[in-house]
This record gives C-alpha cells, sequence and structure tokens, in this order.
C-alpha cells in the first residue's frame, strides 16, 4: 500500500482528467452517432487505431509532426465516416437491431486484420514529435505531450458541443437524434444528417489518434483497450447525451488512476466494475433517457 | 422475415432425412477416408485434416451455445469468451493440482460457468440491449483481467498441461482421431439440448422473451428465470468447449482462452449461418472456418491475421445481404413457400391438427 | 369482498403526478369502463394494478389479497391479465404460439394446445392459426391479444384501448367479443377513447382527469355529470344522451 501523499494525489487527479479527456472526445462521438440512429459503433476501437496509424505513417514516411496532423486527420476521418454510413451502415439500419450490432464488429475485425496484416502487429511510437519532455502544471509535473492532448480534447469536445448547440446544423442533428420523422417534415435531410454524424463521430477519432500518437503506442491491437473503454463510458453516461460521455470518459479515467495506484495490474477490471455496479442502479446511465 | 402463412404441408420430409444421413455417415467416416477417384486423390487420415473438422466442431459447439442465449432467448451476450475460458481453466487447475480426470473437470468448468452466469445475470438481466451487451463485455474483460493476475492460474504465461498417456481417462491422445470423436460428440450434445429446447415450454417462452419481455412477463412467465436458464445452458457449454480446448492443445493463457476476440468469433460465425435458427451455427462455422484457413494457407505471411480479414469481411458482406445469414437466404430464396419449423409441426400433431391447403 | 379493491394508488414520474390518490372498487361480473383525454393517468394506472411499475403510495388488493408492488409475472398467476394500447405480439411466433404461451405456464404443451385453440376459436381466429403475427391485420393483431390474454385464465382483464386504430366496420365485432368474454366469466376493466363503445359495454364508468378520478358512477350519470361534460364529452352527447 502506498502512502497518502497530497502531491501524488494531486498528480493522479491531473493526470486521471487529462487522460479522461481524451476518453471523453472519443466516447463523445460514439454518443453522437448513437443519438442519432440507435447503432453502437462496435468498430470505434479500431477507427480510432487506425487514425493512430495514420498520423504515423504520416509522420514516417513525410515527416508531418502530429499536431500538424489534426486537421488531416479530420478530414480523412469524416469522408472515411461518410464512407462508412454510405456503404455500410445505412443498409444494415433497415434490418434487425442484432444486425447492426454485428456489422460494426465485423468491420472491427477487418480493419484490425487489416492493420496487423498491413503494419505487422509491432509496436510503433512517433519518436520526437514537437511535444514532448515535461512540463509543471499545478505544481505537479507531467507529461507535455498528455498535457497537449488532454488539452486538445477538451477544446475538441468544446467546438463539438458548441457547433451542436449553438449552430443551425447542430440544432438539425439534434432535432434528427431526438425525432427523426419529425425533422424531416419539418424540412431536415436527415439522410445528410446521419453522414455527417458519422463524419463528425470519426473525425473526434482523428484529433484523439493524432494527440496521443505523441506519446502512446501505436499497434493493430490498440484499439481493443481504448474502444471498450469507449462503449462503456458512453453506456455509463447514458446512451445518446454527449455531455454525459464526457463526464463518463472522466469519471473512468479516475477510477483507472486511482485504482492503478492501489492495485496497478488489476486498475481495468475496476474500471469495468464501476460501469457495471452503476448501471445496475441506475439502468439509464448517468444522463440517459430512461 | 417471411410474411408468408405458415401453414406447413404434410410434405416429404424424406428429403430432408436422406441429406442428413448422408452428412451423418460422411461425418462419422471422414477420418478414415482415403481413395482415388480417377485423377482426384481424397485422403482426410493426416493430422490437418482431422484437425480441421475438430476446429469446426469446437466452434459449431460455441456459437450454437451463444445461439441458445443469444439468438434463441434474444439476450444479446459479447462477453462469452468468459465461460469458454472457466471451463478451461477450471478443467486444467483441477487436473493439474488435484490430478482429477478432466472429463469431471469438464463438468466442474460448466457448473463453475453456470455458477458466474448465474452471478453476472441477476443484476444485469434487468438492463437492456446496449446497455446488457457492453455489460457482459465488462464482465469478459474482467475476468480476463483476474485471471492475468491470478497466480495459481500461471497468470499471464498461462498453464502447461502435463502430458500423459494416451488414455480416455487422462483425456489426452497423440493421435488427433480420439479428440475428432470427442468434439463431435459435444457437438451433438449441444444440438440434442437445443432440439429439447425447442420442442419444450423453454423454447416457448425463450422466444417469446425474445420478441416482447414485457409481454411475456404479463402472461405470468418469470422472465428473469427464464434469462437465467437460457444464460446457464449456455454457459455450460461454452465452458465444455474450453475444456475440451485445454485437453487439446494442452496449453492455455488469458490470451488465448479469455480474449474478446473470441466472443467476437462467436457472433460472427452464429451470425453468418443465421442466428436464431437451429442449422444457422454449424452452417456458418461450416463456411467460414474452412474459407479462412485456406486463405491463411494460401496468403499467408509475415503478419498473420488473414483470418481477421476473412471472417471481418465475410460477415460485413453478409450483414449487408442477408442480415438473416446463410440460413436465411435458404429460407427466403430457396425454400420460401416452406418456411415451417420444426417444432410447428409438432405443435399442430398435439393439437389434432389435419393437414389443410 | 370486491375483486379489485384500489387505495389511494399513486405514481410520479420526475414532477409530473400521473396518478394521484385513486381510489376504486370493482365487483366480479362487472365491465367497468375507463375514461379520460389523452394523459389522464389511465394506461399508468393499468400499469399499476399490472405490476408493470410500482406505486409511490397506496395498496392495491386483488381478492383480498395485497398485491401492490408485485413484479407483473405475479400479478398475472393471481389472476389479471392485460392487453396493450400499442399491441405487442411475438412477431416471430404464430397465432397458435402466442396463444400457447399464455396457456404454457398453467399447463402442459398438450393441453395448452388445446386450449390455446379453443381461444383462438372464441376470438374468430381460427382461420389465421399458423399464421405469423407479423402478418396479421390490426384488427387481427387486437383479437391475437385477446386471445393471449384470456389463455391465462384471468379473473380480472384489464382492456387497453381495445378498438383503437380499428376501422369503424370491424368495431360491433370487437364489441360483441367482449361482451362474449365477459360471458366467459371475466370481470373487465376497459380502457376507452370510444364514448359509444363504452356505453355499450360498461355496467359503471370511471373518469379519470389529470391523474385523478373524477367520477365513478353509472353510465347514464356520468353522462350527465356536469365536470364530466365540461372537460372533455362535449355538450353535443350530453343533449342526446
Amino acid at each position: 500500500m502506498a502512502f497518502f501523499q497530497p502531491e501524488i494525489f494531486v498528480q493522479i487527479l491531473i493526470s486521471a482528467t487529462l487522460v479522461g479527456l481524451i476518453y471523453g472526445v472519443i466516447a463523445a462521438g460514439l454518443s453522437l452517432i448513437f443519438g442519432l440512429m440507435e447503432i453502437v459503433n462496435f468498430a470505434h476501437g479500431e477507427i480510432l487505431m487506425w487514425a493512430m496509424y495514420a498520423t504515423f505513417w504520416l509522420f514516417t514516411l513525410l515527416s508531418v509532426d502530429p499536431l500538424l496532423s489534426i486537421p488531416v486527420n479530420i478530414v480523412a476521418l469524416g469522408i472515411f465516416g461518410v464512407l462508412v454510413y454510405r456503404g455500410v451502415i445505412r443498409r444494415a439500419l433497415r434490418g434487425p437491431m442484432l444486425a447492426q450490432m454485428v456489422i460494426t464488429f465485423g468491420l472491427a475485425t477487418l480493419l484490425r486484420g487489416l492493420a496487423q496484416k498491413l503494419f505487422s502487429p509491432d509496436f510503433r511510437i512517433v519518436p520526437h514529435p514537437f511535444v514532448e519532455g515535461r512540463v509543471e502544471l499545478f505544481g505537479v509535473a507531467l507529461g507535455l505531450p498528455q498535457v497537449v492532448a488532454g488539452f486538445g480534447a477538451l477544446i475538441t469536445f468544446l467546438l463539438l458541443w458548441a457547433f451542436i448547440t449553438k449552430t443551425e446544423t447542430g440544432l438539425c442533428l439534434q432535432a434528427t437524434a431526438q425525432d427523426k420523422q419529425a425533422a424531416a417534415l419539418m424540412g431536415i435531410d436527415t439522410e445528410r444528417m446521419y453522414a455527417l454524424g458519422w463524419a463528425i463521430g470519426l473525425a473526434c477519432l482523428g484529433v484523439a489518434g493524432a494527440l496521443m500518437a505523441n506519446y502512446y503506442y501505436v499497434f493493430p491491437m490498440v484499439g481493443l483497450l481504448f474502444g471498450n473503454i469507449s462503449y462503456i463510458a458512453v453506456a455509463l453516461g447514458g446512451f445518446g447525451s454527449i455531455p454525459g460521455a464526457l463526464v463518463a470518459g472522466i469519471i473512468l479515467s479516475l477510477v483507472e488512476h486511482v485504482a492503478g495506484w492501489f492495485v496497478p495490474p488489476l486498475k481495468y477490471a475496476a474500471v469495468y466494475m464501476i460501469y457495471i455496479v452503476i448501471v445496475v442502479l441506475r439502468p439509464q446511465g448517468l444522463f440517459g433517457r430512461s | 422475415m417471411a410474411e408468408v402463412s405458415a401453414t406447413p404441408q404434410r410434405r416429404s420430409s424424406a428429403g430432408r432425412w436422406i441429406v442428413y444421413a448422408i452428412l451423418g455417415v460422411f461425418v462419422l467416416v471422414y477420418p478414415f477416408m482415403r481413395f482415388q477417384v480417377g485423377p482426384l486423390q481424397v485422403d482426410f487420415t493426416f493430422p490437418y485434416a482431422r484437425h480441421l473438422l475438430i476446429l469446426i466442431f469446437l466452434y459449431a459447439l460455441t456459437a450454437q451455445a451463444w445461439n441458445i442465449l443469444a439468438g434463441y432467448c434474444g439476450q444479446v451476450s459479447f462477453g462469452h469468451v468468459a465461460y469458454f475460458g472457466i471451463g478451461a481453466y477450471t478443467s486444467s487447475m483441477l487436473l493439474m493440482n488435484f490430478h482429477l480426470t478432466p472429463w469431471i473437470g469438464m463438468l466442474a468448468g460448466g457448473l463453475a460457468a453456470i455458477a458466474l452466469g448465474l452471478i453476472v445475470g441477476l443484476p444485469t438481466f434487468r438492463l437492456t440491449g446496449h446497455y446488457f451487451a457492453i455489460a457482459t463485455l465488462a464482465i469478459a474483460e474482467t475476468v480476463q483481467t483476474i485471471f492475468m493476475n491470478w497466480n495459481a492460474a500461471g497468470e499471464a504465461k498461462g498453464l502447461w498441461l502435463p502430458v500423459m498417456k494416451d488414455s480416455l481417462l487422462n483425456f489426452q491422445w497423440k493421435s488427433k482421431l480420439p479428440y475428432y470423436y470427442v468434439a463431435l460428440a459435444l457437438l451433438c450434445l449441444v444440438y440434442l439440448a437445443t432440439y429439447g429446447m425447442e420442442r419444450s415450454k423453454l423454447g416457448f417462452y425463450f422466444r417469446a422473451i425474445r420478441d416482447d419481455a414485457v409481454a411475456t412477463s404479463s402472461l405470468g412467465v418469470d422472465i428473469l428465470k427464464y434469462k437465467l436458464v437460457a444464460l446457464s445452458m449456455s454457459a455450460f457449454f461454452s465452458a465444455l468447449a474450453g475444456s475440451f480446448y485445454a485437453q487439446y492443445v494442452l496449453f492455455i493463457d488469458p490470451f488465448s482462452v479469455l480474449h474478446l476476440q473470441h466472443s467476437v468469433l462467436v457472433v460472427l460465425l452464429a451470425t453468418f449461418g443465421g442466428v436464431g435458427t437451429y442449422w444457422g451455427p454449424i452452417v456458418g462455422t461450416a463456411i467460414l472456418v474452412p474459407v479462412s484457413e485456406f486463405v491463411r494457407i494460401r496468403f499467408g505471411g509475415t503478419g498473420g491475421a488473414e483470418d481477421l480479414i476473412v471472417y471481418g469481411g465475410l460477415i460485413v458482406l453478409m450483414t449487408l445481404v442477408e442480415p438473416a445469414g446463410i440460413v436465411g437466404i435458404y429460407r427466403q430464396h430457396i425454400r420460401p413457400q416452406l418456411f415451417a419449423r420444426k417444432e410447428m409441426v409438432d405443435v399442430h400433431a398435439m393439437a389434432g391438427e389435419a393437414t389443410e391447403e | 369482498m370486491p375483486l379489485l379493491e384500489v387505495e389511494n394508488l399513486t405514481k410520479t414520474f420526475g414532477g409530473v403526478v400521473a396518478n394521484k390518490d385513486i381510489s376504486l372498487r370493482v365487483e366480479e361480473g362487472e365491465t367497468v369502463g375507463l375514461i379520460g383525454p389523452n394523459g389522464s393517468g389511465k394506461t399508468t394506472f393499468f400499469n399499476l394494478l399490472s405490476g408493470e411499475l410500482k406505486p409511490d403510495h397506496g395498496t392495491v388488493r386483488f381478492r383480498g389479497e395485497d398485491i401492490t408492488g408485485m413484479p407483473s409475472h405475479a400479478v398475472n398467476g393471481k389472476g389479471i391479465a392485460r392487453t396493450y394500447q400499442i399491441l405487442r405480439p411475438f412477431s416471430s411466433m404464430t397465432v397458435l404460439e402466442n396463444v400457447m404461451v399464455g396457456a404454457l405456464p398453467r399447463m402442459n404443451m398438450r393441453e395448452a394446445a388445446e386450449a390455446a385453440r379453443r381461444f383462438i376459436n372464441l376470438v374468430g381466429l381460427d382461420q389465421r392459426t399458423f399464421t405469423l403475427a407479423s402478418a396479421l391485420s390490426t384488427g387481427q393483431r387486437k383479437r391475437l391479444e385477446l386471445a393471449r390474454a384470456m389463455a391465462t385464465k384471468p379473473k380480472l382483464l384489464l382492456l387497453d384501448e381495445v378498438t383503437g386504430g380499428v376501422d369503424h366496420k370491424s368495431i360491433p365485432g370487437l364489441i360483441a367479443l367482449v361482451k362474449k368474454l365477459h360471458q366467459e366469466g371475466v370481470t373487465l376493466l376497459i380502457i376507452e377513447h370510444s364514448m359509444k363503445v363504452v356505453m355499450q359495454l360498461a355496467t359503471r364508468i370511471v373518469a379519470f382527469h389529470l391523474g385523478e378520478k373524477i367520477c365513478d358512477d353509472f353510465p347514464e350519470r356520468v353522462a350527465t355529470d356536469r365536470r364530466v361534460i365540461q372537460l372533455y364529452l362535449g355538450k353535443a352527447y350530453a343533449k342526446n344522451s
């Protein structure tokens, strides 16, 4: 058991919040998609993994710093989102719920297999990105990439939230999410909204992937871990609630880091168990519609 | 779904039975088949040929086990690997620590899996749809984490089962032949259990719960109880498969028997064949496993993962084309007028129905 | 002893009081009509009776036994069955299988099949015995729900908008069917929008408004009750009755 020292506690808190913000922005994209069409994109983790690889290859082959690849990733993954929706998801929406779950599972498996085949299972890392080294924040030493990632995630989330609540298109998205038929009757192109939802949801992954490539290992299985956490965050926050996803991401990260301090090997088990405990007591998640 | 009036004709089911008989005989003599027809040389006596079918039997077993809970009862679980792994670890640890024959260990594993299922099911079955599916994911990941850190279970290094003399009691043989028939027997067991379930009250309750749980409850059926029954059946057979795997491969670790990929694979196999149908799981497995093995052998190189590409790609294609799977295609396009399920025919017999139309 | 005795039943959702201090008695053999505008709490009331919802306060007594808060399968075991306003057929199962699900908790497979056949004949769906429920028309699905609920051998049947969404021509047939069910010995509590239907079936009418019971009397008296008329019956009907 570790001694309880205030400085360490503050460090855990800050680290956890920074990581939690990343979980949150990943989960927010997932929640946006679910809110629109009630599909859990079980390929979310794998797409994040590909975003990380895209960042890595841009750096390795074209010397593009991960920070600069953020706009590239946003565009690339936005387009990919539209393609996935039009090519795969739209058809599945007409089928039963199980088919919708399974198709994204299939997509995830396909993406993971392709990554492993094309890039090999080796762990990759971006050596010496623009943001590297340590920095001091609130008297605590932290890695600069992690801090940048956390703030980057926060900014992305705020931009997303502003877009959804303040712009006309964003309000159209909300309307479509709440009642597709009514939205269509009011002249909203719901097809376009669905595609837009996917574009934005996956664009969030583009940002997260680029930010994470600054300090995290890139390998085919990385999608599993972050994917799982994002599904749990979305469910914990309440399916369809974007602020819920952020809050849940931070909560899960706090649990992970605190548990990681006391019982490191079981920290993820703690994260999974917290989900079970909370959702059994509150079946619709923290902010979900019951 | 076919919207046809499902009046069964007393059609000759002789055709079907002949097909079943041929397949049955084939499967029984397969490991001994070795002949030459003109230029075509067929030899299934070498280890890989038998291994391929053993894989199919094993996966079909797990797929059908999952199908009972998810297909028939409508409770979609993405964490079935937990039961598979518990079966594998229970029988292996009992063997290594208490020299208990794996047959009893297998049963113990089945019971342990049921116990986990009940502990997990009780709080989570009140959750709906996606919340429930993710809960099953969370449970499976937790189980994997626990075993990765459990000293007696070998932690991340896993367990090497002791190589013992060839014997039935030891559940170990050098040749693949006995494994072939054991796997086949286990597969028949789960299919028999499903057959019995379909015809019993369980079958009715499961399907009703799947279609509308609230309405089912309002008719006097304790839906929690029956969901737990479905889960117990499902967990039990998944665990049997896990124990078999342990005895077949003689090495288990959290990556091989408790990994999410296994859960996903089971879902894909059953769905490809046709979820909620009787033959779906085995049809899906019988197609996907050989195809992926073929691709792996033919195109495999460094990096591997060809099987993932095959599974993932094919399931995406199948879901786009026909969400009801291969069996769905058969029902819709090959035999649309005969959408009569076996249990309905029996029910008509019971209700004293004389054939009409 | 009344068959059903409800006392001060209350249920709140968030800020909305869906049912406020509802007290009600139903005697065996009655057909009680439950009327009220949308949102007056009628379906919530049914959900509280059938066990799908738990009340915040109040009690429900059925045949003298306190069944407050019991889960719906247990309530059905005691003898209360219900149909739904938004129909809930088992779409992947045939009419026969649907009705059998109602019968199976009380008997074996053979008996259940026979009992199911009887109820299917009773509601006039025998031509469709082996049709998948998903292939039925709305009117047929209503009959299916009736047969399925009756297969549970209830003493009290809660019918939620049984003529809702049904074309005019089919309504007299449904009314006749409900009367037939009543003759089978089932006490009825029916939610209805159509005053014409209620007046034909009910021996007593209870009126709800904004979660409260505002009237509980013989049909003729309810039709002329000033509060009821004011709220939603419309002056034209009151004048004509």
